[in-house]
């Protein structure tokens, strides 16, 4: 067998595999990417697929986290003034019922208590963008309206009993609002209630049942302060799960960078070799192209 | 030939019109079970638009909900504060709703199965490569013209032509030498 007169041909495209070879590596370096292509590594192809999923799992969590919070203190803050005007209902039921004042005084403690009742009344009835947060899921209806024409005063709830949860990525599900029956219209303790029969009571300019009622906006008061506490807890356990998922999100995204990310020293030594191979080859074609011995024949 | 049918195929499977309904109908499914904020209580709307054929199937894939209010996170029956329905479409991600798997893992399947086939595909693809390659040269070995080849020839050629040329002048010069009975002439 002849040794093949066309080898040129051949070692170009050996030349050509150099070169593809040579810009794959340099695509590795720049992108800092292992894998650019789902060919060179299907398997942790794969694997970036699902930490991808996750990662953002995790941070649209998050996000909604910060907001879901806003809300949160916005409902824990309202009940932290609804226990400082309950504090003060108590000290002037409380200054009403010693049975020192005249009826005119009492009169005038049954308006103020009227205005406490109004304030708890705007406060059972905040709102955090726009949405009612003691309506349940009727965001959009105002929860609470008030009667005057009845004695004692009525409040009518308008909202309903929907309870909204929020689920972490891990499943837990973290309670967001108290629907505004529980709070201020309890059968146990009807916060709002309590506050129109003490304004009724006192409004005659005598004491009427104003004892038994204060004992009443007391139990009424420890209520709200325990119902606080089921917001407070659902803030530090969406702090806590925010945090989780953010950490999770960070430790994900290390995964992702060890699976996918090059190994640069490593694909600089195969360049430099691929970069000598293909010189070593473009020298040889150099060499071999000069001709044949029809050269040396004529001189 | 075989190999693009077989990944043709692979492809098709994967992405077949049933599976991509399946998820698209659950979607679907989900928005029209809830309360939407402008008050559609049940049937706020399909999101996406299901494509009824395989071909063009990738275009006819679509969002079809306008208004991001008839996105339905109510549960049905509650006000619109309610997040019951979103938090249900947001667990379809963990159910096994296509083929049996989440959406998330039957993706990653596809892309490693698809992944493999292109994998397999470039090496044998190399293989071929470099047997033909091998094959070629064989050919050309026996079919090709060598300048080489050709140029040791015509210098045979030529060493012959003078050889035999030689042979010419030595029989001339005998006979005429034969000729003027071995007198040297200028007589050829």
């Amino acid at each position: 067998m002849r040794v093949d007169p066309f080898y040129v041909v051949n070692l170009s495209s050996s030349l050509d595999q150099t070169q593809s070879n040579q810009e794959q590596l340099t695509a590795e370096l720049s992108s800092g990417l292992r894998v650019n292509t789902i060919g060179e590594d299907p398997v942790a192809a794969a694997q970036n697929v699902q930490l991808l999923n996750s990662i953002q799992r995790d941070d649209s969590f998050t996000q909604t986290t910060s907001l879901t919070q806003g809300l949160l203190q916005v409902t824990d803050s309202a009940l932290g003034s609804v226990v400082t005007q309950l504090n003060q209902a108590v000290s002037l039921a409380t200054q009403a019922n010693n049975g020192t004042l005249n009826s005119s005084d009492l009169k005038a403690i049954s308006n103020e208590l009227a205005g406490v009742r109004d304030e708890v009344l705007s406060l059972a009835n905040t709102n955090y963008q726009g949405q009612y947060v003691f309506g349940g899921s009727q965001t959009g209806t105002t929860p609470f309206t008030l009667n005057n024409t009845t004695t004692p005063a009525t409040v009518t709830y308008n909202g309903d009993s929907d309870i909204n949860t929020l689920q972490s990525p891990t499943g837990q599900s973290i309670q967001l609002n108290l629907p505004g029956d529980q709070v201020f219209t309890s059968a146990t303790a009807n916060v709002l209630g309590v506050l129109n029969s003490l304004v009724a009571d006192y409004a005659n300019g005598n004491a009427g049942s104003g004892v038994a009622d204060t004992a009443a906006l007391n139990q009424a008061l420890n209520y709200v302060s325990q119902q606080r506490v089921t917001i407070d807890n659902s803030i530090t356990r969406l702090n806590n799960a925010s945090g989780a998922a953010s950490n999770e999100a960070t430790q994900l995204t290390a995964v992702q960078t060890n699976l996918v990310q090059a190994d640069i020293p490593s694909i600089s030594t195969q360049l430099s070799l691929s970069q000598s191979q293909q010189d070593a080859l473009i020298n040889v074609i150099a060499a071999l192209g000069q001709g044949s011995l029809f050269d040396k024949l004529q001189a | 030939m075989e190999i693009v049918t077989n990944l043709g195929n692979e492809i098709a499977r994967y992405l077949d019109l049933g599976t991509r309904q399946i998820q698209l109908t659950a979607a679907n499914m989900a928005n029209n079970a809830g309360t939407d904020l402008v008050g559609d209580n049940g049937g706020a709307g399909d999101i996406f638009n299901a494509p009824t054929q395989v071909a063009g199937s990738a275009t006819a894939l679509q969002v079809v909900l306008t208004d991001p209010d008839k996105i339905a996170a109510a549960s049905l029956g509650l006000g619109t504060g309610d997040g019951g329905n979103a938090t249900a479409a947001a667990s379809l991600a963990t159910q096994g709703i296509v083929n049996g798997l989440t959406p998330s893992n039957f993706y990653s399947n596809l892309v490693s199965t698809l992944g493999a086939s292109v994998s397999e595909t470039t090496t044998q693809n190399t293989a071929l490569a470099a047997s033909v390659s091998q094959l070629q040269g064989q050919v050309n070995s026996l079919s090709g013209v060598s300048l080489d080849d050709e140029a040791s020839n015509l210098e045979e050629f030529q060493r012959s032509y003078q050889a035999a040329s030689q042979v010419f002048t030595i029989l001339n010069s005998v006979f005429a030498s034969a000729l003027n009975l071995g007198v040297e002439t200028a007589v050829a």
